[in-house]
């Protein structure tokens, strides 16, 4: 009953769309403001009644309605409230509406936000037209294609119970985030169309497009960090990112957003790129349009693209009209966005940001080539060939390498020219401290020459990132007389734009440090010949002693568990440090077994232990153990780059206006230009 | 004679797949790989684990492929040999990473051109832009490196 009512409000959201798509251009054009405001809260409407959608999916998921087919395909009596919540998004018709959902959240957001924000509202119309399309297309294939609401005649006793690989708390807030981040990017796009559609040469667009942008990037961060913990907690491969198809798209999309972010602030300083962002912009999209219409028309294997059907065809039909009216509309309006200034050097903030651009697109086409090459090689040759991790370390690596050195020069280089001696001097600490660590590494015993060179490119960018904030701070603390952490708070406060993005640099680094931790020192080996009960094997520095397996009741009351237990002793002083718990959860009902690892170790080394077999009961038992050297270094640096991201974000207090004429006259000894 | 000899073999068959079916346990054991076949396993693709290695995915099927592995290491084949082995059987597509010759050649190419000819692109913008700018003296501060500049650049930049 309320899931019928729920699908009826999902069509009026979708009629709302059409409706908004064309009234609200019809407006502008004919300089109708009742029309304009008529199409605008026609396109605030969507996110009530998707929610209204959603509110009907949920109450048939917590009432066990299994008529509702897709009800009985993601719960079943046994699942717990918890996961029937979770489970609308379980699965690809619940999913795409909750993708709807979360659209629609954006789209009102942006209604309301920019429009009371704004001076100048002539990009709106086209703003809400643009979002309402994009938004209506994808009520369209929720509503004909992938309906969640759909009923049987023939209701079952129970339903099938969610896919036990979701049920993890990762789980719960990954593909929210996932899903706010390609959606959140929706808006910017509109902008990026709107100011297109009216021919706007300024810089209007991005001053909305850019914190958006970055809102849409935050949530991708998040969700891609997220993934990798869930797959690291729940898949039991060792690792926390196996270059997955669907893993691969955001990634990709994040490739592309990320330098739109920085390039964004060329056209702002100066003028220039203006063509170059409107075609990153349009990319993003592109991209993720592209990337959610491979993943869920399953075109592309992955052991977790749980939301596959057959709406591809559409999603491909909808990708070469998009892809056509922005060439067009971009073509027409190449005159327009001609640069205002030229590159004066090489040798600028400019020039380097144009070096981190394309090695960014290189990036994501390589991440790009790799991912959809099965099916190019299938298309080509009629076999499809398997990419492997292989590939993307090696070819992903370098360029990612060479990104963290450009982060460790970018911020030494000035607007317009730079200064050679000035920026090898403010080289020279960093530098220093560099070679002091890989000396300290090497004296560790780090010998290999590839991963000490990282390291010490880490240590670089990292000291020369902390600099900035030292020479910054420095300078405050000296014409300010303000104590060093007031310095420190103040200047991040007077420019938080250019604090907040350091301390994403800094989050950068140090998740690569984990990344190469992981991936050149992390090993992992297979106990042979099996162990037997009471016997111990020894993986680095832990000795583990087998004390047998057992049945424990499943989390879930759909599954069964066979426990081992290990005493994990060290295997220096033979002192007991505690004992691990890896399992195998079986699931009849899915035909599925999950690998679940215990996990111990230190912050430092994570040993990571995997129940891989056992023989007559017990009698005998195999155990997969992983050695994870740093790999929790990407977790703190992913924080720490949300982190920066809020102190991007936050809306500080007024800005203080420089009095000192002492700054007033170093800037212009400096050459700012005053326009 | 032979015919008894087929019957045998159908009933023991018959029986092994019973056993099978009837005595499997609550979770199906799947014996381990030693750690030889382990190491040749994680370079190899999983038939049935779409985008995990073969050492890594628990299913049956994948059982059968580690226990061939283990009896042509037995028979005293190296590792390379039991790679080409599954390579010469399944095609490029078996293996963890791809060939850099034959078929995957192209995949192999593609990041290193790109990243060649889009490097170059922005080379050549950049020096355009040098012949067009002589370097002429650089200003003595760098606003880059004072907050104070930067932050009064914008503010003259937003009145100005």
């Amino acid at each position: 009953m309320f899931a019928d009512l729920g699908h009826l409000s999902v069509i009026f959201a979708f009629v709302a769309c059409l409706y908004a798509a064309v009234v609200a251009p019809l407006g502008a054009q004919r300089n109708d403001d009742r029309l304009v405001q008529s199409g605008r809260i026609a396109a605030l409407m969507t996110f009530p009644l998707v929610l209204i959608g959603c509110l009907g999916l949920w109450h048939a998921l917590l009432t066990h309605d299994f008529g509702v087919q897709y009800v009985a395909s993601v719960s079943s009596r046994a699942t717990p409230v918890f996961f029937r919540i979770t489970a609308l998004w379980g699965s690809q018709n619940g999913s795409l509406l909750f993708w709807c959902l979360i659209m629609s959240a954006f789209v009102a957001a942006a209604m309301v936000r920019d429009w009371e924000d704004a001076g100048d509202k002539s990009l709106l119309p086209y703003v809400t037209m643009t979002m309402a399309l994009v938004l209506g297309f994808f009520l369209f294939l929720e509503l004909f294609l992938a309906n969640a609401f759909v009923r049987t005649d023939f209701p079952p006793q129970d339903g099938r119970g969610l896919n036990p690989l979701l049920r993890h708390p990762g789980m719960i807030i990954h593909p929210p985030m996932l899903y706010a981040g390609y959606t959140g990017l929706l808006v910017p796009f509109a902008f990026c169309i709107a100011s297109l559609i009216t021919r706007r040469s300024d810089d209007l667009w991005l001053r909305s497009s850019r914190r958006w942008t970055l809102v849409g990037w935050a949530f991708l961060t998040a969700g891609l960090l997220l993934g990798g913990r869930w797959a690291h907690d729940v898949l039991g491969w060792g690792g926390y990112w196996g270059w997955d198809p669907s893993e691969n798209k955001p990634l990709i999309t994040w490739l592309i957003a990320t330098p739109f972010l920085h390039s964004a602030m060329i056209q702002e300083k100066r003028g220039m790129f203006k063509n170059w962002n409107v075609f990153l912009m349009m990319l993003t999209f592109a991209s993720m349009f592209f990337g959610t219409a491979f993943i869920r028309s399953g075109l592309l294997t992955s052991v977790h693209a749980f939301a596959a059907s057959d709406i591809g065809p559409f999603f491909m039909g909808a990708m070469v009209v998009i892809l056509t009216a922005c060439a067009a509309l971009w073509l027409t309006r190449l005159d327009v966005l001609r640069s205002e200034n030229k590159l004066d050097s090489a040798f600028s903030r400019e020039g380097i940001f144009l070096i981190q651009n394309v090695l960014f697109l290189s990036t994501a086409f390589t991440v790009f080539i790799g991912t959809i090459f099965p099916i190019l090689s299938e298309a080509i040759s009629g076999t499809k060939i398997t990419v492997g991790p292989p590939f993307f370390d090696q070819t992903v690596g370098p360029q990612l390498a060479a990104l963290v050195a450009l982060m460790g020069v970018a911020p030494l280089l000035a607007w317009g020219k730079s200064n050679g001696a000035a920026v090898g001097r403010q080289m020279l600490g960093p530098l220093t401290f560099a070679a002091a660590v890989m000396v300290a590494l090497l004296a560790a015993g780090a010998t290999q020459p590839v991963p000490l060179l990282l390291f010490g490119l880490c240590a670089y960018t990292l000291a020369q990132t902390v600099m900035e904030y030292v020479r910054g701070a420095r300078a405050r603390m000296h014409s300010m007389n303000e104590p060093a952490p007031l310095a420190l708070v103040r200047l991040a406060q007077r420019n938080q734009r250019r604090y907040g993005g350091y301390l994403v640099h800094l989050g950068v680094v140090l998740l690569a440090i984990g990344v190469i931790g992981k991936g050149f020192y992390g090993y992992d080996t297979i106990t042979t010949p099996a162990v037997k009960l009471n016997e111990s094997f020894t993986v680095g520095d832990y000795t583990f002693t087998y004390r047998g397996i057992r049945p424990v009741p499943c989390e879930f009351n759909d599954c069964q568990t066979i426990q081992a237990m290990l005493l994990v002793t060290s295997a220096k002083d033979g002192r007991v440090l505690g004992a691990v718990f890896p399992h195998r959860d079986h699931y009849p009902v899915q035909q599925h077994t999950a690998t679940i690892p215990a996990i111990s170790g230190t912050f430092n080394t994570e040993v990571y232990v995997l129940l891989a077999a056992w023989e007559d009961g017990g009698a005998t038992a195999s155990f997969q153990v992983y050695i994870n050297p740093l790999i929790n270094w990407i977790w703190v640096g992913g924080i720490v780059m949300i982190l920066g991201f809020v102190v991007c974000f936050w809306k500080a207090p007024e800005r203080e206006t420089v009095t000192s004429p002492a700054v007033a006259q170093r800037a212009i000894r400096a050459g700012v230009p005053a326009r | 004679m032979l015919r008894f000899a087929v019957h045998t073999l159908r009933l023991i068959s018959l029986l092994f797949v019973v056993v099978c079916l009837v005595g499997r346990p609550i979770i199906a054991q799947v014996p381990a790989p030693d750690e030889a076949t382990y190491r040749i396993a994680k370079q190899l693709n999983c038939p049935t684990c779409a985008g995990r290695n073969l050492a890594d995915c628990p299913t049956e099927t994948c059982a059968q492929w580690k226990a061939e592995i283990k009896a042509q290491l037995d028979m005293g084949k190296s590792a390379q040999e039991v790679l080409d082995y599954f390579q010469a059987r399944f095609g490029p597509t078996v293996l963890q990473e791809p060939p850099k010759t034959g078929v995957t050649a192209p995949l192999w190419a593609a990041p290193v051109g790109a990243a060649l000819v889009f490097l170059l692109a922005a080379g050549a913008v950049m020096l355009r832009a040098a012949r067009h700018n002589p370097l002429t003296d650089v200003a003595a501060a760098d606003p880059a490196e004072d907050p104070f500049v930067s932050a009064l650049e914008e503010e003259v930049r937003r009145n100005g």
